[in-house]
């Protein structure tokens, strides 16, 4: 296990915004491409609209429901994202909520109105909760790790 | 996104953090005076009763928010034993209030001894030294014009400080808004020298 330094500081703001914009950056990456593998399956023509744009979450056709499982899978991706930039299990619901209220102001953005869709808000919902709990229990797992204290005679049995 | 806001809230409404040790002989009414001053600066403080105010064994700790800046204060135990604990306190004190019991006529000069054996310790160079007269709420106690001379023999050895003597009653709590009011100032202005403490 590599030595670990703890945060020196209790409240690191360059630290916070990095950590911010590379889990936007890699999110939406790995979203992309899901996308793209999911357009490709359904034999759609692949545009950024069916990343941003709310009609485009629907269940009537193979497209729509192919879009549906690349969000959710993404979702699944996006907490290894949490694991490895924020691995701190108490953040990963602030950065979870985060992303999800950067993803919103971007689809606002794109569709010049505010999302009234249930399909939307009920997608969104979910991989927010997938990437929150997800992310959770991956740095739950680092972290509940044994802490090497070095001296290995400690974890022997000695006979008394 | 809230870690950062929060954090930057937090950075912006801090305070300076200074620390203050109250010293005296046993009895001259430093715990009451602590409680005085909580009940004072602090809103909504349910005062301990006076009456049920006993030796200190060890320090008490309070602490009040006055004048933009965060005063924590350690009052020490005055008995003879608990005096050998006082200069481990030194180094992180930024001001000094001494108690001295008005009343008790003949333990003023042992309280003049352990005021010069407390003010000679370079650890309290330059620091701001507050000298309260307590207890003025009693008939017939000493004023500040006969307490002043006996602790100004230790002119010398007060040097170059902020040094103030005024009357008090603790139980009263007249004379302890002012007190602390002028520590603080000294304490602000002696921060170049001793900066307030590091919150990491």
């Amino acid at each position: 296990m590599k030595g670990g330094t703890f945060r020196n500081t209790q409240w690191d703001p360059t630290l916070l915004t990095s950590q911010i914009v590379s889990m936007q950056f890699c999110v939406y990456f790995t979203l992309g491409l899901l996308v793209f593998v999911a357009n490709k399956l359904a034999g759609d023509n692949y545009s950024l609209d069916h990343l941003f744009e709310y009609h485009e979450i629907h269940i009537y056709d193979l497209g729509g429901r192919l879009v549906i499982c690349a969000f959710v899978l993404n979702a699944f991706v996006a907490s290894l994202a949490l694991w490895c930039i924020v691995r701190r299990a108490k953040l990963c619901l602030d950065f979870s909520c985060t992303f999800h209220v950067l993803h919103l102001l971007v689809c606002w953005w794109y569709n010049r109105s505010f999302p009234a869709n249930a399909s939307w808000w009920l997608l969104n919902v979910i991989t927010a909760t997938i990437m929150c709990i997800g992310g959770e229990f991956l740095c739950l797992q680092t972290e509940m790790k044994e802490i090497p204290v070095g001296y290995a005679a400690l974890n022997q049995k000695s006979d008394v | 996104m809230y870690t950062l806001l929060h954090g930057f809230y937090k950075y912006l409404t801090q305070k300076d953090e200074y620390c203050v040790v109250i010293l005296g002989l046993d009895n001259a009414g430093k715990t009451t005076y602590l409680e005085a001053a909580k009940t004072k600066f602090t809103k909504n403080y349910k005062g301990l009763n006076p009456t049920k105010i006993t030796t200190t064994v060890g320090l008490n700790i309070g602490t009040i928010d006055v004048l933009g800046v965060r005063l924590n204060f350690w009052d020490l135990g005055g008995q003879q034993e608990l005096q050998s604990l006082w200069d481990k306190y030194y180094q992180e004190s930024h001001g000094v209030i001494y108690v001295i019991d008005s009343n008790d006529r003949e333990r003023m000069d042992e309280s003049k001894i352990i005021f010069d054996k407390m003010i000679k310790n370079d650890l309290l160079s330059g620091v701001p030294l507050l000298i309260l007269a307590n207890k003025q709420d009693l008939p017939d106690v000493m004023g500040v014009r006969e307490i002043k001379p006996v602790f100004q023999q230790a002119g010398a050895l007060i040097g170059q400080r902020d040094c103030l003597t005024i009357p008090v009653s603790a139980l009263n709590g007249e004379g302890v808004d002012e007190g602390i009011k002028w520590l603080v100032e000294a304490i602000k202005r002696h921060s170049i020298v001793r900066p307030p403490r590091e919150n990491d």
